[in-house]
């Protein structure tokens, strides 16, 4: 068969598609009230459950402070509090603006742009959206660890007397040991956390939208 | 606005049906590309500001949306049935060498990547190069060696010896 067999075959299906009845407009405004299942709206979505997430840490994160101040009686400086309160405030706002502005902006005009700049833009809004939910995480890191460091710090001085008195060395290695262990878990989950949205709910999309944005590029190459 | 954009649709639904038969081989797929693409034009509907042919909009959208779309990620959403006959095609006038002619195209398209198989289904409507500039974002010439690659490919499917 030839190409011209092709374009002929691909005629005779749409003279035959002709004869046939269409979708009715009252079926078409029945569907367009249905939710999508694009990547569009899959990542829309994960948009969201991951800022769900990162606010679910967050409370995580001070449940932990609370725990550190209300049951180990250990005082977080004033300095640490805004730290911890200022990121998580910041964090928020930022990504909730990022999940506005892509459910506002993005999404109306990527899917009518022209495939290569769509596509672009895709991987361009999931880039940003990394590199911010990075800096979330990281921040949240960041606070866990100070939060933890500085209890570690509290401790020992708090336990000098305890050493000096009574030689109870082993309070102190459990104390420092529980420290360890929270700095280490906060470490973990900050960094599954971050792998765990961006595998489990972006990665095969990046890897998808990559592998179009390369076929295309190497077209207009 | 809605009745605008509802009128425009059934008035060139034909092009959403054409890429359904290009990116799925089955009905239930068609189905299923055939609302995701009527919802993303329907969201993305409040952005056409006319300075493209409608017809070349609705391609940009149907595309961007039959591209990215994950036949295997969509089974936990409730779908709309289409009771049109649209979507039953090959069991209308069992015509046996139509059918097997169907196939024969359905089988070579397939083996065609997301992006090329965009860049034949223009070139089977016979747009012009300019068109198929417009709504792929790549320049003509570009077309031009992408659909002279792409006959080549299908050449060689269509006669293997």
């Amino acid at each position: 068969m030839e190409l011209e067999d092709l374009k002929n075959n691909w005629k005779a299906l749409s003279e035959k598609e002709d004869r046939i009845e269409k979708v009715s407009v009252k079926e078409l405004d029945g569907i367009i009230h249905t939710k999508g299942v694009t990547q569009f709206a899959k990542i829309e979505k994960s948009i969201r459950v991951a800022y769900i997430l990162v606010v679910l840490f967050w409370i995580l994160q001070f449940a932990l402070d609370f725990f550190i101040v209300y049951y180990m009686h250990v005082k977080l400086p004033l300095f640490l509090s805004i730290v911890d309160y200022g990121l998580a405030v910041l964090c928020s706002v930022a990504l909730l603006s990022f999940v506005y502005k892509v459910n506002k902006i993005a999404w109306h005009t990527i899917p009518s742009s022209q495939v290569k700049s769509s596509i672009n833009k895709f991987l361009f809004v999931l880039k940003k959206f990394k590199r911010s939910y990075f800096f979330c995480v990281f921040s949240l890191l960041l606070s866990g660890a100070l939060g933890t460091v500085y209890s570690i710090y509290e401790s020992i001085i708090e336990d000098r007397n305890i050493i000096v008195n009574n030689g109870d060395k082993l309070f102190l290695l459990i104390y420092i040991v529980t420290s360890i262990i929270i700095f280490v878990t906060v470490f973990f989950l900050a960094r599954r956390l971050y792998v765990w949205v961006f595998d489990l709910l972006f990665g095969k999309h990046m890897t998808r939208l990559e592998e179009l944005n390369e076929e295309i590029n190497t077209i207009a190459q | 606005m809605k009745q605008e954009f509802l009128d425009n649709i059934s008035e060139h639904q034909k092009i959403i049906h054409k890429v359904c038969s290009v990116y799925c081989a089955d009905k239930e797929c068609r189905e299923d590309l055939f609302q995701e693409i009527l919802v993303q034009l329907w969201r993305a509907y409040p952005s056409f500001k006319g300075e493209a042919k409608f017809s070349t909009w609705m391609y940009r959208v149907a595309f961007n949306t039959a591209i990215t779309y994950f036949k295997k990620e969509k089974r936990n959403v409730s779908t709309q049935s289409i009771e049109s006959e649209m979507f039953y095609i090959s069991d209308e006038g069992k015509d046996e060498e139509f059918e097997e002619r169907i196939e024969f195209l359905h089988r070579a398209i397939s083996t065609l990547s997301s992006i090329e198989k965009s860049i034949i289904l223009l070139f089977l409507e016979e747009k012009k190069y300019d068109e198929i500039s417009e709504i792929m974002g790549i320049t003509q010439n570009n077309v031009r060696v992408k659909i002279s690659r792409i006959k080549d490919k299908l050449k060689k499917i269509m006669n293997p010896s």
